[in-house]
């Protein structure tokens, strides 16, 4: 190469996505808002997105407006819009974080159990909080069930972890399988639960885990929000450490980075942000390998920018996910994992078979 | 000294699988590892880049015990050029090699980018930026992690301070040109004042780019020379089990070996 040529090169080198990436988390960006007053304004009571925007910005107490339209838009699908986006971002990190942690694009907590062992957590809860579990249940308050549930996640994804990683090698045949018996093992201990639980018990265990985002309000939504607020705000401190790990965990070390550490770390947020989001919402598959599949391919896999481009796109997804759950068969409403498995299920297969083709198994 | 092992002893699973082992390493050297398959080669650079903490005995990289440095400091000092590794996610070339910088502070984009380029186009993979990684050949990706390693590294002599370059099999799957290309990379790096170990499979790559060979068996190393005298003694052929022709072209500087396939073919 000529001096000439490395200094244009030097310029605008090719391959740095970087300018595509920062345009990419701008656009997803504003589709998440987008998305967010579109969402606001359908159901039942339609209202155009100008509406939403002018109510929204009256205020919860604005009376420019007809109270009950003011009392749809802030009480009834605001904190349920914004619920569901927080879901879905912390859906979809959580699985970017997993596929960086096993240096997979397959791992993901609902395949893997990671979701089944935050459910056995929820409802280990629900019905063990009247009795052995009292203590607990009455020092945590309303954080009960997310903290049960990030208990279960976490279990769950030590477990694999040790399962399928040997002298800092993944091997995702393993990964797959163990993660098979270990969501059939937490589903087993979960109907065992339910099999001994009371009316009551099994009446906000079926409300629980039919899942959705019906019956959002404010109160539920100051419990958890912050919880996940903090998880996608502390991500991006894993992003170069992920970057590194790509190369395996010996290269991350040689690179400067403290592996164990960040292997912990990312067990941990991984736990934690599915934990989060079965507490909330029941199991909803498929966010996690989606979203950050899909960005990989378009725009990069560096972790900086999929880490926060993740988030948001999950967000968008889930917001779009629950908008077909409130009008595809109203009045009635969908579950919104029915929705999200019927889209991601087969994407995964796509996944499975575009891997097969490139790789021969 | 740069690099100093003292009675370095590695053990996995209660066995002894290298050592005791004491090497000094001085700047400007070039250092072969050679021997057979499951010799130790690759524990004993473990051990050097602080992978691996050995059971008993110290490696110090500048006076420092490399067990106790920080990753980050280690970082700054030596790096590793690992065996083939695959990549499962589609990053470019360009991406894969900046990541050799990102642990190096003081650096605007327009300087990244620059290193970037110039340690792509020493490994003669000027046009490949833009290329996903998985999608490149074997050769392909071990030169792009060698330009990602020559990030990292930076200068060979800093503040004072030479550098230390361990490069584990980097030839493994280049092409005859590439092997001799790569190693005259590593040969500059050790001229202009660091110091690098390899791990060498081939032998008259050994003989021609370094200064000193170690020669390793079951664990130890039974010979530390340089190439010429390690190539007209006989400890080569029997440690590698097969006899070898040492040949002198005319005109050349060095020796050249050659393994004796007739009598091979004849005792088989």
């Amino acid at each position: 190469m000529s001096a000439g040529e490395a200094s244009v090169a030097a310029h605008r080198p090719a391959g740095d996505r970087s300018l595509q990436q920062a345009v990419a988390i701008a656009l997803l960006a504003a589709a998440l808002v987008f998305v967010c007053i579109l969402a606001i304004g359908v159901g039942p009571a339609a209202l155009p997105p100008g509406r939403v925007l002018a109510i929204l910005a009256a205020g919860p107490h604005g009376t420019a407006y007809p109270l009950g339209d003011t009392v749809i838009v802030w009480q009834i699908r605001l904190p349920r819009v914004l619920m569901g986006a927080l879901i879905g971002a912390t859906l979809a990190l959580a699985g970017a974080v997993m596929q960086g942690l096993f240096r997979n694009p397959l791992a993901d907590p609902g395949i893997v159990g990671v979701s089944s062992g935050a459910a056995l957590g929820a409802v280990a809860m629900i019905v063990l909080g009247g009795g052995p579990l009292a203590p607990v249940a009455l020092l945590l308050g309303p954080y009960a069930l997310l903290v049960a549930a990030f208990v279960g996640g976490l279990l769950a994804t030590l477990v694999l972890y040790v399962i399928a990683t040997r002298g800092g090698l993944t091997s995702v045949a393993t990964m797959l399988l163990a993660g098979i018996a270990l969501g059939a093992f937490a589903a087993a201990l979960t109907g065992l639960m339910i099999f001994g639980s009371t009316d009551t018990q099994l009446r906000d265990i079926t409300f629980w885990s039919l899942g959705g985002l019906g019956g959002l309000t404010w109160t539920k939504l100051f419990v958890t929000a912050p919880v996940m607020l903090a998880i996608l705000v502390a991500a991006p401190v894993l992003a170069r450490g992920l970057d590194a790990l790509v190369l395996g965990e010996a290269e991350a070390f040689h690179l400067g980075f403290r592996v164990q550490r960040l292997k912990r770390l990312a067990i941990f947020l991984v736990a934690a942000a599915t934990g989060a989001a079965v507490a909330v919402s029941g199991s909803i598959g498929f966010v996690g390998i989606v979203v950050p599949h899909l960005l990989r391919l378009a725009v990069g896999a560096d972790h900086r920018f999929l880490l926060p481009a993740s988030a948001l796109g999950g967000g968008v997804l889930l917001v779009l996910a629950d908008m077909g759950a409130r009008t595809l068969v109203a009045p009635a409403e969908l579950p919104i994992g029915i929705i999200t498995a019927t889209l991601g299920a087969p994407f995964f297969l796509w996944l499975l078979l575009q891997r097969r083709a490139l790789t021969g198994v | 000294m740069l690099l100093t092992l003292d009675d370095v002893c590695v053990r996995a699973d209660g066995q002894q699988i290298l050592g005791p082992v004491s090497i000094a390493l001085q700047p400007r050297t070039l250092t072969a590892v050679v021997g057979p398959n499951g010799a130790g080669k690759s524990t004993l650079v473990k051990a050097m880049s602080g992978e691996i903490h050995p059971a008993a005995g110290r490696v110090r990289l500048d006076g420092d015990d490399v067990a106790t440095l920080a990753p980050a400091i280690l970082a700054t000092r030596r790096a590793v050029l690992p065996q083939a590794s695959a990549i499962a996610f589609p990053f470019t070339v360009f991406e894969i090699v900046q990541l050799g910088l990102r642990q190096r502070g003081g650096l605007d984009a327009s300087a990244r980018r620059r290193i970037v380029a110039e340690a792509l186009a020493i490994v003669d993979l000027a046009r490949f930026g833009d290329r996903l990684y998985p999608s490149l050949s074997g050769g392909e990706q071990q030169r792009t992690q060698l330009a990602r390693v020559l990030c990292q590294i930076g200068a060979p002599v800093e503040t004072g301070r030479a550098k230390l370059l361990i490069l584990d099999e980097p030839t493994a799957s280049l092409d005859v040109r590439h092997q001799v290309d790569v190693l005259a990379v590593a040969r500059r790096f050790a001229d202009a004042g660091g110091a690098v170990v390899a791990v060498l499979h081939d032998l008259n790559l050994a003989a021609g780019f370094a200064d000193r060979v170690l020669l390793m068996q079951s664990g130890r190393i039974v010979a530390d020379e340089a190439p010429e005298p390690l190539l007209a003694g006989g400890q080569l052929a029997d440690v590698f089990g097969i006899r070898m022709v040492v040949l002198r072209p005319a005109g050349w500087l060095r020796s050249a070996v050659l393994p004796d396939f007739p009598s091979l073919a004849l005792s088989g």
